[in-house]
């Protein structure tokens, strides 16, 4: 699959192919970004660990997932909406929190430590440069009128 | 030389494994549990539309230009593409008139509904489009199909069909196109105009993923 995303209406193609960084990340998937754009964008020093992160569509999903449900969510909330181990949500979630897109709030109860996650505003700003944000929020609207 | 480099254990959860088998974790529609699952999927990951195909199941009645007739390839076309994506197509005129609860059954559309022989041409397209879940009319003429205004008015299919009419007839003064096509659109908004047979295999295509986005969502 690839990925190309034109932020700025460049002068010719060249100009922009210069400018951009190809990440070969696993075998089938290859994203062609504008690094100068994207660092603009996150503002951060951490931008290839996120462009690592957003490159899996399942770590997508569960960012998404948690922007819509608008209140922080537990693990065990996440896994009532997808049937998966919970050692590899664990690790997904892991990528997503050590990346800054989500934040990880501990509580305990009952003697025992949970983790509460949150999207940060970086999270949804990258959730914008997906360009999936305003269908996101149109799900989180209609929830809001029942 | 190259080097094969071992992926680093890692422990998360509870449990050691490599970080190369979580990378490779793939998510399938199985695996969602609820609608929003459901539907975030389908929208952080656009080609998911693809892939639920396997996942829902609909039927299409496809009525319009018998064979010979100038429309006929298009409607053949409307078929290939509703097969494409793993659903059921069928042309009325293909169901044997005498064995219309066993063609059904076996096709997987309800005919329980059925308590008699049916031998009308109307009233057998009219219990044919009960049993499906879309019906798509096809018109390549401006009067001639004036006979699918019976269908229009019947409330409990009238809310399943599809119209597609050829631009070159939506404008011309028929009684179709003033009174029953203009009532249906006007309440159903399912009135669709084509200009070319690649306008009208998009327009069906992404009408038919609409749909089965939508059963995908829906059906948890």
């Amino acid at each position: 699959m690839i990925y190309w995303r034109t932020f700025s209406s460049p002068r010719s193609n060249q100009n922009l192919l210069i400018k951009s960084k190809v990440l070969y990340i696993g075998l089938s998937n290859i994203i062609l970004v504008n690094m100068d754009k994207l660092e603009e964008i996150f503002e951060s020093e951490n931008t290839d660990l996120r462009i690592k992160t957003l490159s899996n569509k399942f770590r997508r999903f569960l960012l998404g997932l948690i922007y819509t449900e608008g209140r922080p969510m537990y693990q065990s909330d996440v896994l009532k909406h997808v049937n998966v181990k919970s050692n590899l949500l664990a690790y997904h979630l892991k990528l997503l929190t050590d990346s800054g897109l989500l934040y990880n709030k501990f509580e305990r109860r009952e003697g025992k430590r949970f983790s509460k996650y949150s999207i940060t505003p970086d999270g949804i700003r990258a959730l914008e440069y997906i360009g999936v944000k305003s269908d996101l929020d149109q799900i989180t609207s209609i929830a809001n009128q029942f | 030389m190259f080097k094969y480099k071992r992926s680093k254990s890692i422990r998360v959860g509870g449990m050691t494994t490599s970080s190369t088998e979580f990378e490779s974790f793939i998510l399938t529609p199985k695996e969602l549990r609820t609608s929003k699952a459901r539907q975030v999927y389908i929208i952080v990951d656009p080609e998911a539309v693809k892939r639920i195909t396997e996942y829902v199941r609909a039927s299409f009645l496809i009525l319009g230009p018998g064979e010979g007739s100038e429309g006929y390839e298009l409607r053949k076309m409307i078929k290939k593409v509703i097969e494409s994506k793993k659903q059921v197509a069928t042309f009325p005129e293909d169901v044997p008139v005498n064995k219309l609860y066993e063609y059904l059954s076996s096709h997987g559309i309800d005919s329980s509904y059925l308590s008699r022989v049916v031998v009308n041409l109307t009233t057998r397209e009219y219990v044919l489009m009960l049993g499906y879940d879309i019906t798509i009319i096809l018109l390549m003429s401006d009067g001639s199909i004036s006979e699918y205004s019976t269908y229009f008015i019947k409330r409990n299919v009238a809310h399943k069909i599809w119209v597609y009419q050829s631009e070159s007839v939506s404008h011309a003064p028929s009684y179709v196109n003033m009174g029953p096509l203009d009532l249906f659109s006007k309440v159903y908004r399912q009135v669709d105009n084509f200009t070319s047979s690649q306008n009208l295999k998009k327009n069906v295509r992404g009408r038919i993923d609409d749909l089965l986005a939508y059963l995908f969502i829906s059906s948890v």
